[in-house]
Parts: structure tokens; sequence; C-alpha cells
């Protein structure tokens, strides 16, 4: 007795929307649910510590400069978080790389903890010729 | 036939995603200082999360370069960014900050508007 195998075809015409649908689907969450994995945290008052002491560092006044980098370039498009006991949140740097803020007395010893994600790092920069704007 | 209602369901369906991934701009103004807490569970719903560009222009719709962009918490605490030389700056908070009442404002400039896109 004859057997006969039939193969029929994966990409079938049948089969064409469930493929296109599972391709987009696997699409739609791979690029919109990413899982922020963030990296050593860096409390900006311990940072700050030594210059609030000797009022070279005045809030309100003095910018402080964060720039998340990796092999020495800053990075434009990695968020910076900020965390602390009134809330997290992230910022996004500017387009020279830099997040440019300044903060008031409570927000200068509130220990605000600034992360970016991994394997990029974060620099506190302190300008000796500032002015506003930094560019 | 059918090739063709098949052809629109996965023109349609593409369409739909690439609109939910891209997302379809919303906005809101405020002139003046406002609540962050409004503006983040506002009637589109809760934006926590979301990546929101905050935009200082004048009444006349001109970028505001280097504006100065201030957070200020009820319970005390200012943090004031600086943002790009468009006037734009992009920020997303997490849930936890709706526990706080926070008030964003623009500083040392009156008749800005702040539009706030996601």
């Amino acid at each position: 007795m004859d057997t006969k195998t039939v193969m029929k075809p994966f990409f079938h015409q049948n089969n064409r929307s469930t493929v296109a649908l599972l391709c987009l689907l696997a699409a739609l969450t791979s690029s919109c649910h990413r899982e922020i994995v963030f990296g050593k945290e860096k409390d900006l008052t311990e940072d700050l510590h030594h210059r609030l002491i000797a009022r070279l560092w005045r809030p309100n006044e003095d910018p402080m400069i964060l720039v998340a980098y990796r092999a020495e370039e800053p990075m434009r498009d990695i968020p910076i978080r900020l965390t602390w006991e009134q809330g997290r949140f992230s910022v996004w740097p500017g387009d020279n790389g830099l997040v440019v803020f300044y903060m008031d007395d409570e927000a200068s010893y509130g220990h605000l903890i600034a992360q970016c994600e991994e394997p990029y790092s974060i620099a506190v920069q302190f300008r000796s010729v500032y002015g506003h704007p930094i560019r | 036939m059918r090739l063709a209602i098949e052809k629109i369901f996965l023109l349609g369906f593409a369409a739909a995603i690439f609109l939910g991934c891209s997302g379809c701009d919303s906005s809101r103004s405020f002139q003046g200082p406002f609540q962050l807490r409004s503006l983040l569970m506002s009637n589109e719903g809760d934006l926590t999360g979301r990546k929101l560009e905050f935009q200082v222009r004048t009444t006349l719709g001109d970028p505001v370069p280097w504006a100065l962009l201030s957070l200020n918490w009820e319970d005390g605490g200012r943090i004031t960014f600086q943002t790009n030389q468009d006037g734009a700056l992009s920020l997303s908070f997490e849930k936890d900050i709706l526990e706080h009442s926070v008030t964003v404002e623009v500083e040392k400039r009156t008749n800005v508007v702040v539009n706030v896109i996601w």
C-alpha cells in the first residue's frame, strides 16, 4: 500500500495572518516594554559636602551638572534618574549631553541619588567659570 | 477576495501597531504655575512612567532658550532644571511622586507658556 506524505508549507496562505500577528506582537512587546536596570548610585549631597561646608557651592545659585557617559563619551539619550524622599523621576540630557540643574538648601542636603542605566556611569561637573545658561 | 480582505486586515493591524508604538502625540498647555499631579493624573489617564517633554514658549509661541523650569515640593525642596536651546526638557515621573504636592513653574520669566507633550 502506497503512502503519500503531503508537506504543507509553513507560510501557507491560511497562516499568513497568524505569523504576521505574532511577529508584530513580538516587535511591540520588545520595543515598548524594556526594563531598565539602573547602575551604581551617586549621592549628590556627599559629592557636595565639602563644597557646601567651604561655601564653594551655593544652593540656588551654583549649578550642578550631571553627565551620563560611557568610554568618556557623554550620552545624549540616556536618562538620569533622581531619587530622594520626595519621589523619583528621570531627566534626559540636553543636546550637549548635560543635565544642568539648581537646588535649594533642602534639596542640596536632601541626599538626592543619581543613577543611570547600566553600563553607563555618571559624572558630576562643577564649572569654575559659569553663568546662566550653561552651554 | 479572501486575499484582499487579509491584506486590508494586515495593513490595518500594522497601522494600529505603528500608532501605538510611535504614539499619537498629546499635549497640554499651562500658563503660570501648575500642579504636577493634575498633569500626571489628567483626563488622558495616568502619565506616570511616560516621557514628557516640557516646552517653554512665549505667548507668541517662540521657544525660550535655556529656560529654567522648577519643581517645587510643598513639603520643602526645589530643583530647577535648565532646558535646552529650544526651551525643551524631557522628564518622566514615577508613581511615588504623586504622594507629594509638586508645583511646576518657569523661573525668572513671565508671560510664558509651558506645553507638555507625550
